[in-house]
């Protein structure tokens, strides 16, 4: 062989990759199951959230936020980001992300995943992303930014 | 060509210092997805790091010798050391870590990625973070004209004591440390992609090229260890009987040509992959 080296290196690199193809496919027909219950679970918890504000449309319920969308910012990367946040009887309905001029793109775009989660989850107590933690923090502080504004002054 | 060099060095250390950490932390994604039985998505992570990959097995470490933010840090503190010992303390060379612990030093980069790569793969890897270590972070905030620790205590350490590591020996953090230069050390590079050194028309027992060789190899066709070369270059001009050469350089007859190319190509590709600010 002309480059025993080269081509050594090149056998490792296909078996790693090969591995990794492998678990690729085990891992997505796995995902492909769980996306469905997940799907269904996504779909009650939309329903719960819709009765909640149902609920507390019909009792009028002392809320802790006051209803409607604020806007937060918080310290990223480079400089800050803006965010904001629409509130209806206590739950989190909308977020969106304004500005994030200074942060770095490819960092930035794995961050904004923590939007949907803090949606679905209606809270902002979730894991940074790894690699791109400050931009992530910036995300959370904005939008914690904005939900104390939303804070009821009689609270 | 020390001049290109430095000049294409800090464009890179400008547009994009972030691009090694980003490749990086698309290995730390891979495995904590496997970690979580997750599916692999191509994120941003993950493409920096094919994207990096791919060009260094084209074309060598150009990213290592001229791109990369970290290694630039490192040139310029060895160079600034330098300078400090031979101008103001008027010593007649600088402190240098012996030639011979090198090698073996040189294999705690491999050590270093096996265990993030395990933690990672086994899930423990957050709990590891929560005591700030990652001296990569600090950089980054300084890259960002950020002047604090923000708690990383142990990083900003770690990262001192990297600088200092830098001042005694030229590119100590990649030759010996980097995680992501092991993995570009271990990838396959196309043979015609990097330099040629022909032996046989060797002066018999001239070292020049290996003593100016940062990370002190003797290039040799095919050798297991060239994939240590960062793609620094500096051997090329060294060496007496201008034995060190790359198809390309011949073809242009010029050796400041291919390194603007690629350094284009690089560019276009960190624009490709959002790495550019
Ligand atoms: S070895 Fe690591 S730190 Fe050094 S230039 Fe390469 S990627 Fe950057
Ligand atoms: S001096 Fe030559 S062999 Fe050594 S790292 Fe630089 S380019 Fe590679
Ligand atoms: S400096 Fe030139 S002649 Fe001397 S060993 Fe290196 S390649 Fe051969």
């Amino acid at each position: 062989m002309k480059y025993p080296n080269f081509m050594m290196k090149l056998a490792a690199l296909a078996a790693i990759v090969a591995v990794l193809g492998g678990y690729q496919s085990v891992a997505s027909a796995r995902a492909a199951a769980v996306a469905e219950n997940e799907a269904a679970i996504e779909e009650v918890e939309a329903y719960n959230r819709e009765i909640q504000l149902e609920n507390a449309r019909r009792q009028a319920v002392e809320t802790y936020y006051e209803d409607g969308t604020y806007e937060g910012e918080g310290k990223g990367y480079g400089g800050p980001i803006r965010v904001s946040v629409t509130l209806e009887y206590d739950v989190i309905t909308d977020i969106r992300v304004l500005s994030h001029d200074a942060e770095d793109p490819a960092y930035f775009s794995m961050a904004e995943a923590l939007v949907q989660q803090v949606v679905s989850g209606q809270t902002t107590d979730v894991d940074a992303v790894s690699g791109a933690t400050f931009s992530s923090k910036g995300i959370l502080e904005a939008i914690n930014n904005a939900l104390d504004k939303a804070v009821k002054s009689e609270n | 060509m020390a001049l290109l060099r430095a000049a294409v060095q800090a464009v890179f250390f400008v547009v994009m210092p972030g691009a090694f950490m980003a490749a990086f932390s698309g290995v730390k994604s891979i495995f904590l997805a496997v970690s979580e039985g997750s599916v692999l998505e191509l994120n941003s992570f993950v493409a920096a790091l094919l994207g990096l990959s791919g060009f260094t097995v084209l074309f060598g470490r150009f990213f290592c010798g001229f791109a990369c933010a970290f290694g630039t840090l490192g040139d310029f503190v060895y160079w600034l050391s330098g300078l400090v010992q031979t101008k103001l303390l008027r010593r007649k060379k600088q402190v240098q870590i012996p030639e011979r612990f090198v090698p073996v030093l040189q294999m705690i980069k491999y050590l270093v990625l096996a265990v993030i790569v395990t933690a990672c793969a086994v899930g423990i890897y957050a709990n590891l973070n929560q005591y700030n270590w990652n001296p990569w972070s600090v950089f980054s905030f300084l890259t960002s004209l950020r002047f604090t620790l923000n708690g990383y205590i142990i990083g900003g350490i770690l990262l001192a004591a990297i600088i200092v590591g830098m001042a005694c020996k030229e590119r100590f953090f990649c030759q010996f440390l980097c995680p992501m230069g092991a993995i570009f050390a271990l990838l396959p590079q196309f043979p015609f992609s990097a330099l040629q050194r022909d032996e046989e028309n060797c002066i018999k027992g001239c070292r020049a090229c290996s003593m100016k060789c940062p990370v002190g190899i003797k290039l040799e066709k095919d050798g297991f260890r060239n994939g240590e070369c960062i793609g620094c270059e500096k051997c090329t001009g060294v060496c007496p009987k201008a034995n060190i050469t790359r198809w390309d350089r011949k073809l242009v007859r010029n050796e400041m040509l291919p390194v603007i190319v690629k350094a284009v190509l690089l560019l276009g590709l960190g624009v490709l992959l959002r790495l550019v600010r």
